[in-house]
């Protein structure tokens, strides 16, 4: 009954009675919502039995009382009219003040707007007396992000020192990062995949779909790849060039359609490679981690700051990063786009 | 440098890795006993730092990379560090064993190995956020706890838990939300992200009175986020469905765990970057003490009405939690320290009593009512005696953890100064409505016996195993106040 | 004063942003409208990190090689902002999860009307 299926129909018939010359919105508040009128009259329900506390199992203990014979048999039995039959059925010596969970409700409301209210003005508050923007002696220019602008080619071989900062300096936040990643693609995996569904849908046939897409797919995937390689000399890296890799992969789906695409680039194979990446950077990482720690040496050669194969680790761990990150956005929408039960 | 700095590091990417690579394992239980070993393995690792770290009375950082401290990485191991990550690898180990077989039935088979996947990415989330030193590394590995968490309370796929899931992520997000926007601020007005280097400077803008609003905003901000994530009273409303669906490992992880993860990270925040008199100064101690105070009356009323056995030991843990803000709002090293105490004593009691009363659903009908669950003790005595030794700790019967952690946080608030009276009070009457509510229950489970109840199992069973490890330590932290103590005062000196 | 608000202008914009995504999160029962409040909160964090990390006359953190360096923005922001975005979208996708298995299961966007109806809803005791 709650189907929103429902809907064309529903449209289909405020066209019809326009066309016959009747106002289309005359019985709205009735046809709009249906779910808002049923939850008034579930708030009126708790009201009248001043069960303020929504977290609780009120009605599932009412509906045992019941079963045990204890109390009137439960309004909800009788179909239509509830909230009268609850007024009716109320335990007699109870206060019954009409109206007071939704007072409730609006006390709430006008709480968070004032929470919001102090938050802003807090907030605004802070920011005032903050260093000023742009200010080149703000505190946060100190010794750390001097050493990362001035020693950073030398040390990490990266010329952008945002990726040396976030795949050297701090690697241990970027693999920390990765893992959310991971975590988010396998939650969405379980919540959502059903094993014993094949994903079954067509590409959409759409002429201009397909041959625009057939255009600018190649150009797609080629900066993406671009982007990823060149993360520590140009601006980029693994985690934007992984996004462009990863609308690549979302528009070839939408010109071949899942169930192509599902031979091409079979959905646990994609799982699979990215398990390898997120590893791969994993080992990379502890390497490093561990011999930097110990002091053993064994360092990666850094090479010429400049050119492709530079900067020790950075460049595979660019690639794993992307290949994460393309994998992932892709999985998102392959779970998301899939049909409903 | 000595081998024994290294398992911080070993420990965290031991975890990390092998549950990455669990999806490669095709036999049927075989991430479950991949992560069971990895939580052994750690536990006897963090075990060994303890007990050198206890000995030699010293503390180390470890540097993650090829850069020292402000520029890279850092993790920071003293002797309270590794006693939390030997406890909480114990516990969760526990929890995994004596939940197993209700991750079984509940969770259908082919996505109990991603559950323990994402169990494993928790606890190296728990861990990282004892170890680290740094604020940022402190936020990423927040957030892998917010999501890991949160499928661990919907893993069980009936639609309440997926209501309970939404509902805490959108408290989490908000936690997070506010923690991050106080780590921006800190950053802004400091230039640091190390805790270290971040305490120096506050101490010094604090002693020449500048940024002080930037600082208590941000101060504020960290405590109001933090305790949204660890379900603090006027911010609990997520937490008793979230624990009342999910399944019994997971309650146990969440309740014992996920929330004493935030708080260590607090009290880190509290000894390392903000300094006692800094916090002083703003009345951020008397706030806590006043969450505190009200959240363990108020959580224990709500506690005492509720119908099902889980959502009852839920509002439970929402009480316990108060202790510990009480107990860091007295503002004095031995209030921390009772602080740190009530945090193991409440790691080790409530997944005990979660176990048991996962084991007793199982051996009742499977409700969770407390009419359903009349007698299961006696079908299940093991369970039974787990919840009444965990319900018996936390109403305080000398000997048991519960009980010190009482001891030990009344013996602070006398030191304290306005605080004293309320408390005392605070402690007497959270314990007489944990009684009343604890002790009805344990009445109502050894009820009375039906005449074919049966002994449910003949053989020893894995979660009595569990169970027998849970109250052995529940009792050792009860006896063993002394030691215990020592190594927590210890601890925080080298904090 | 004026001068002052004009001159933390993207700080105040990241304070209103927060504040509008605050309380889109607090008063909106529509589960995709709260997503889109946290989202909100989160890219005014990002607002005010990017923010902070401006020079006045700096040029973006990709190091010229040669002899004169010109002053350059504060890398770190931009770092923990890649972060912060990278979390965010892993958030967003969980509850946007959540939300479809609620849709899927109550057939409703409210979160009012899906608490009503999953506690009028038998409980199953995982069986």
């Amino acid at each position: 009954m709650m189907k929103h299926d429902g809907k064309p129909q529903h449209l289909f018939d405020r066209f019809m009675r326009w066309a016959e010359g009747e106002d289309p919105n005359q019985d709205r508040e009735v046809a709009e919502d249906p779910e808002r009128a049923e939850f008034i009259e579930y708030l009126e329900y708790i009201d009248s039995h001043e069960f303020l506390d929504f977290g609780a199992y009120r009605l599932m203990r009412y509906r045992e009382r019941k079963a045990k014979g204890i109390t009137q048999p439960l309004p909800h039995s009788s179909g239509q009219g509830q909230s009268v039959v609850i007024s009716q059925s109320r335990i007699p010596g109870r206060r019954y003040r009409p109206g007071r969970l939704r007072s409730l409700i609006r006390l709430y409301r006008i709480a968070s707007i004032f929470v919001a209210i102090v938050m802003m003005v807090t907030l605004l508050g802070v920011v005032l007396v903050m260093p000023q923007f742009g200010d080149p002696d703000a505190p946060a220019v100190n010794e750390v992000s001097e050493r990362y602008l001035e020693q950073g080619v030398e040390e990490t071989g990266a010329i952008n020192a945002v990726t040396g900062m976030i795949l050297d300096y701090r690697a241990f936040d970027t693999f920390g990062e990765s893992t959310v990643l991971f975590a988010a693609a396998m939650s969405v995996i379980l919540l959502l995949r059903h094993p014993g569904r094949p994903a079954a849908t067509e590409g959409s046939g759409d002429l201009i779909l397909h041959r625009m897409g057939m255009l600018i797919l190649p150009a797609v995937m080629m900066f993406g790849i671009y982007v990823i390689l060149n993360g520590h000399l140009s601006p980029g890296g693994g985690f934007s060039g992984g996004t462009v890799l990863g609308c690549g992969l979302i528009l070839s789906a939408l010109i071949l359609g899942r169930s192509r695409m599902e031979i091409l680039l079979p959905s646990k194979r994609i799982t699979k490679l990215t398990v390898i990446c997120l590893l791969a950077y994993g080992v990379m990482k502890g390497y490093s981690f561990f011999t930097g720690a110990n002091h053993i040496g064994w360092d990666i050669p850094k090479g010429t700051p400049g050119a492709i194969f530079s900067g020790g680790f950075l460049l595979p761990l660019n690639i794993c990063v992307g290949i994460i990150v393309g994998c992932t956005m892709y999985t998102f929408y392959t779970l998301f786009a899939g049909k409903e039960e | 440098m000595n081998f024994i700095q290294n398992i911080p590091f070993f420990s965290l990417f031991l975890i990390l890795l092998s549950a990455i690579a669990s999806p490669f394992l095709s036999q049927k239980n075989g991430a479950l006993r991949l992560a069971q070993g990895v939580q052994l393995a750690v536990t006897l690792l963090s075990g060994w730092l303890l007990t050198e770290l206890w000995q030699t009375g010293t503390s180390f950082t470890y540097q993650m990379g090829h850069f020292p401290a402000p520029w890279g990485n850092e993790l920071k191991a003293g002797p309270l560090e590794a006693l939390f990550a030997a406890s909480f690898s114990l516990v969760m180990l526990l929890s995994f064993t004596g939940g197993t077989r209700d991750i079984q039935r509940d969770i259908r088979p082919e996505r109990q190995g991603m559950f323990c996947l994402l169990m494993q990415l928790l606890y190296a989330a728990l861990l990282a956020m004892v170890y680290t030193n740094d604020l940022f590394t402190a936020y990423v590995f927040i957030e892998i706890a917010a999501i890991t968490a949160c499928v661990a309370v919907v893993a069980k796929e009936s639609g309440k838990s997926v209501v309970a899931a939404i509902r805490y992520l959108v408290f989490s997000c908000l936690g997070s939300g506010l923690v991050l926007l106080g780590i921006s601020i800190l950053y802004c007005v400091t230039g640091h992200l190390l805790m270290e280097d971040l305490g120096e400077i506050i101490a010094q803008l604090v002693s020449g009175g500048t940024y002080m609003v930037p600082l208590t905003a941000a101060a504020l901000l960290m405590t109001l986020g933090l305790s949204i994530k660890s379900a603090q009273f006027p911010f609990h409303a997520w937490l008793p469905d979230a624990h009342a669906s999910a399944t019994t490992s997971a309650s146990a992880i969440l309740s014992g765990l996920v929330l004493k993860g935030y708080i260590v990270l607090l009290i880190k925040l509290i000894v390392r970057v903000f300094g006692d008199s800094m916090l002083i100064s703003i009345y951020m101690d008397d706030l806590l003490f006043l969450l505190g105070l009200t959240g363990m009356l108020f959580a224990s009323v709500a506690a005492l009405r509720q119908e099902d056995v889980k959502r009852m030991v839920a509002y439970s843990s929402s009480a316990q939690i108060s202790y510990i803000f009480l107990a860091l709002g007295l503002g004095s090293r031995a209030g921390t320290a009772a602080a740190c105490f009530q945090i193991l004593a409440h790691a080790f009691t409530k997944p005990m009593i979660f176990v048991g009363a996962g084991a007793l659903i199982r051996a009742g009908r499977g409700g969770h009512y407390w009419s359903d669950l009349r007698g299961a003790a006696w079908r299940d005595p093991m369970a039974g005696l787990a919840f009444t030794v965990g319900g018996l700790s936390l109403c305080g019967l000398p000997l048991l953890a519960g009980f010190s952690s009482k001891y030990g946080l009344a013996v602070a608030a006398l030191a304290a100064e306005w605080q004293t009276m309320p408390a005392l009070f605070g402690i007497a009457a959270s314990s007489v409505l944990n009684a009343t509510y604890y002790i009805p229950a344990i009445l109502a489970i050894w009820g009375k016996r039906a005449e074919r109840e049966q002994l449910l199992h003949h053989t020893v069973q894995d979660y009595q195993i569990a169970i027998v490890c849970f109250l052995v330590c529940n009792v050792i932290l009860g006896m063993g106040v002394g030691p215990l103590f020592e190594v927590i005062y210890q601890g925080l000196e080298l904090l | 004063m004026a001068e002052l608000f004009i001159q933390q202008r993207f700080y105040i914009g990241a304070v209103l942003l927060f504040t509008i995504g605050l309380a889109t999160l607090f008063l909106h029962p529509n589960l995709i409208k709260k997503i889109i409040g946290l989202n909100l909160m989160d890219t005014s964090v990002f607002l005010f990190l990017a923010a902070m990390g401006y020079i006045e006359g700096g040029r973006a953190p990709i190091v010229t090689l040669g002899s004169e360096t010109p002053a350059y923005i504060n890398p770190v922001p931009g770092g923990l902002v890649l972060t912060g975005i990278v979390v965010a979208v892993s958030t967003t996708a969980l509850f946007l999860a959540l939300t479809c298995r609620l849709y899927r299961k109550y057939h409703s966007l409210n979160l009012d009307i899906i608490l009503m109806r999953a506690k009028e809803e038998k409980e199953d005791h995982g069986q």
